[in-house]
């Protein structure tokens, strides 16, 4: 449905996107990871043909150009920033960008109901959007990408900037997209959210593709191995020769295979208060992949 | 069509939701700048920094009227000009002379005549220069004193001067010495610029006024001075609705909508059609509006309403090239709301919606002809009260299309400069 050839784009001196290539298949939720200025933005960006590309093809549906309104009624985009006019009400501003996408009358106002109601703004829909809490104009700057209920979504860090309760209902109409079949490009640096919702992610930084998989995969391939730890009642006496490092009464191993390690610890003898099991997760490989440093 | 109504149904909502604002801006301010601003230019305001321009038409064709233009034109507050009295009210209706004088047949300049409550001079004025009408008496009057004092002073012309006003008297053939010096004396005490006294012998007594042509006689005129300074209001209007545009056009960029209009399956083009149209409705809303307000409330009446038609159009349509350009002349919506009242404020200077034309140096004045505001008040001013014809209204009218199309296509260059 989406794919993308060698996609670049430079700002100056700053290289944006480096040459990246990836496919999103159709029905399939991605997620394209990265920290701040990783060039997830400016990727969506030239999808939807508000930046152009320096070199690289972009295919959304067989179409090249995504500007052409044809191609740009099969895409839902809801960027990063609100873009709502606060000075109108839900219902004006859904209308006015069902307009737009040539929705008119009476599907135009059923569409509208639909939206708000899947908004859960039935009973704010005719007050000024200034008037909404943040979690309210995110939902319904949702709403305003999916009114004409477009094929491809793309969506930019979606929960951004949300109460709990906001966001999960956020990820529930996400994922109820994702089963009516719409194909989502979702950007986020929530890795829970992409664990949660995406078949496939990419992770990305300084406008590369890092890796890309399923989650589980990519866990796999570049998440190492599940930490074993265990604090004791009192120290083993003599040597040490089980896995694990001992220090003390607390008792540390990496391993594949956590559940066997945990098993021959028993078996010994020792005496374990209390035990946990930290299983590599897509925060630790995209924490490996990218780094540690603080971004801007 | 429908995406582009749309937008400007869209932009006009917004513009609603902002009452308070649009009202002050293009409404309440507008009037005040009609009533008050506007009222002061019609006659309260003096001084002046360049000549009144002045026509003079002379149907006498004889020594003393030949004498009175010569010593009309050494003054330094008048630019003379010599015209057929039709080419002359012409020109002060269209506003490119400030009045006209005509020394009608039989002119004379006697010192009886200086006595007099009224000189043998008629003018005719335009009523929203009356300020420069007041320079224009002054310098007729001196320049009558100056043709007779230069007579005075010579022995010969005095004399005859002395016989004429005794005959005007009734009296006949030669004059008695005791007369004549009883003459010369009372002379002498009506008016001291009736002797040789240097010119800093102090302020010299006033003469008698000259007759004003009433503007009624005219084709064209003026019933109030609400028909003159209400097109200054409008004026105002607009460049309080063009600043307002401007700055909401620059919001929608910096909140995010913007993007999400480019994104939408419609062309720049609709966009920026969607945003001028309403703009264009707002703008001759506005216009309405004040004509309305200035028909009821203060008796405004449209001379020539297919003029006022034509004009309105045009001058509202050069304010949406205009909204376009000032909306690109920063990134966010308060940087486009000082830039473009700066720039407002030196078109309204230099077209005259703030200051007189005629208290401005000449190369000011001429700078001002590249300020849509001047063409746009002459627009106003030649439907409300000047009575321009179809083929009058058509130079500002053209003025004011051409300047709009330079600054709208500025400001389309301008904008795909601002990233989304």
């Amino acid at each position: 449905m989406i794919r993308v050839d060698h996609l670049r784009k430079t700002f100056g001196s700053t290289r944006a996107v480096d040459g990246i290539s990836f496919e999103v298949r159709r029905g399939e939720t991605f997620g394209l990871l990265g920290p701040n200025g990783a060039g997830k933005t400016t990727t969506l960006h030239m999808l939807v043909g508000l930046l152009k590309p320096d070199a690289g093809d972009i295919h959304i549906d067989g179409a090249t150009d995504p500007t052409r309104p044809r191609v740009r009624r099969s895409i839902g985009l809801a960027p990063q920033t609100l873009s709502l006019y606060e000075d109108m009400t839900a219902t004006e501003n859904l209308k006015f960008f069902g307009r737009l996408y040539g929705l008119r009358d009476g599907r135009l106002s059923e569409r509208v109901a639909q939206a708000i109601e899947q908004a859960g703004l039935a009973d704010r829909s005719r007050h000024l959007v200034k008037t909404y809490s943040g979690g309210m104009k995110r939902r319904l700057h949702l709403a305003c990408a999916l009114l004409h209920q477009p094929q491809v979504l793309l969506l930019d860090e979606p929960t951004l900037g949300v109460d709990p309760q906001a966001r999960l209902h956020i990820l529930e109409d996400i994922e109820q997209l994702g089963r009516q079949g719409r194909t989502i490009l979702f950007t986020t640096h929530y890795i829970e959210e992409a664990q949660k919702l995406c078949n496939r992610v990419a992770i990305m930084d300084h406008g590369r593709i890092l890796a890309m998989d399923t989650v589980s995969a990519m866990i796999d391939c570049h998440g190492g191995q599940a930490v074993v730890h265990a604090e004791l009642d009192e120290a083993p006496p003599g040597d040490w020769s089980l896995p694990g490092r001992l220090n003390g009464t607390s008792l540390s191993a990496e391993t594949d295979h956590p559940f066997e390690t945990v098993r021959r610890w028993a078996a010994s003898g020792i005496r374990i208060r209390s035990l946990s099991i930290e299983r590599p997760s897509l925060e630790t490989v995209f924490l490996r992949l990218t780094g540690r440093r603080l971004r801007d | 069509m429908r995406t582009v109504l749309a937008i400007a149904g869209k932009n006009l909502l917004l513009c609603w939701r902002d009452r308070l604002a649009f009202f002050w801006w293009m409404i309440g301010f507008p009037l005040l700048i009609a009533i008050l601003i506007g009222t002061m230019f019609a006659g309260v305001l003096s001084g002046q920094s360049q000549p009144v321009l002045v026509a003079v038409i002379d149907e006498a064709r004889n020594s003393d009227s030949r004498e009175f233009i010569a010593a009309l034109s050494q003054s330094e507050i008048l630019q003379i000009s010599r015209s057929s009295r039709d080419d002359a009210e012409t020109c002060v209706r269209r506003g490119s002379l400030s009045a006209f004088v005509l020394l009608p047949a039989g002119f004379k300049l006697t010192p009886a005549g200086l006595l007099d409550a009224r000189l043998p001079i008629a003018v005719g004025a335009d009523p929203s220069r009356t300020a420069e009408l007041a320079y224009l008496q002054a310098a007729l009057r001196e320049a009558a004193a100056g043709v007779i004092r230069a007579r005075w002073n010579d022995p010969l012309r005095r004399s005859e001067m002395i016989d004429a006003w005794l005959k005007a008297q009734g009296r006949s053939g030669p004059s008695r010495s005791l007369d004549r010096a009883a003459v010369e004396a009372l002379l002498a005490t009506f008016d001291p610029r009736l002797t040789s006294m240097p010119e800093s012998a102090g302020p010299r007594p006033a003469l008698s006024n000259v007759e004003l042509i009433p503007f009624t006689a005219w084709r064209n005129t003026p019933r109030s001075p609400f028909d003159v300074c209400f097109p200054l209001g409008m004026i105002w209007g607009l460049l309080g609705l063009t600043a307002e545009f401007a700055m909401a056009f620059a919001k929608e960029r910096e909140t995010g909508t913007w993007l999400r209009l480019r994104i939408a399956p419609i062309r720049r083009w609709q966009i920026l059609l969607g945003n001028g149209l309403a703009c264009l409705v707002a703008s001759v809303g506005v216009i309405a509006m004040l004509l309305l307000v200035g028909r009821v409330a203060c008796g405004v009446r449209v001379d020539n309403p297919l003029a006022l038609l034509l004009g309105v159009p045009c001058v509202a349509l050069c304010f949406v090239g205009l909204t376009m350009l000032l909306s690109v002349l920063g990134r966010t919506e308060s940087s486009v709301g000082g830039a473009g009242w700066a720039c407002l404020l030196v078109m309204a200077m230099l077209g005259g919606g703030m200051v007189p034309r005629m208290f401005m140096p000449s190369w000011m004045e001429t700078a001002g002809n590249l300020s849509p505001v001047k063409w746009a008040i002459v627009a106003f001013e030649g439907g409300i009260w000047r009575g321009f014809s179809l083929r009058e209204i058509l130079l500002p009218c053209s003025l004011l299309l051409a300047q709009g199309l330079v600054y709208g296509t500025l400001g389309v260059i301008i904008m795909p400069r601002f990233k989304e």
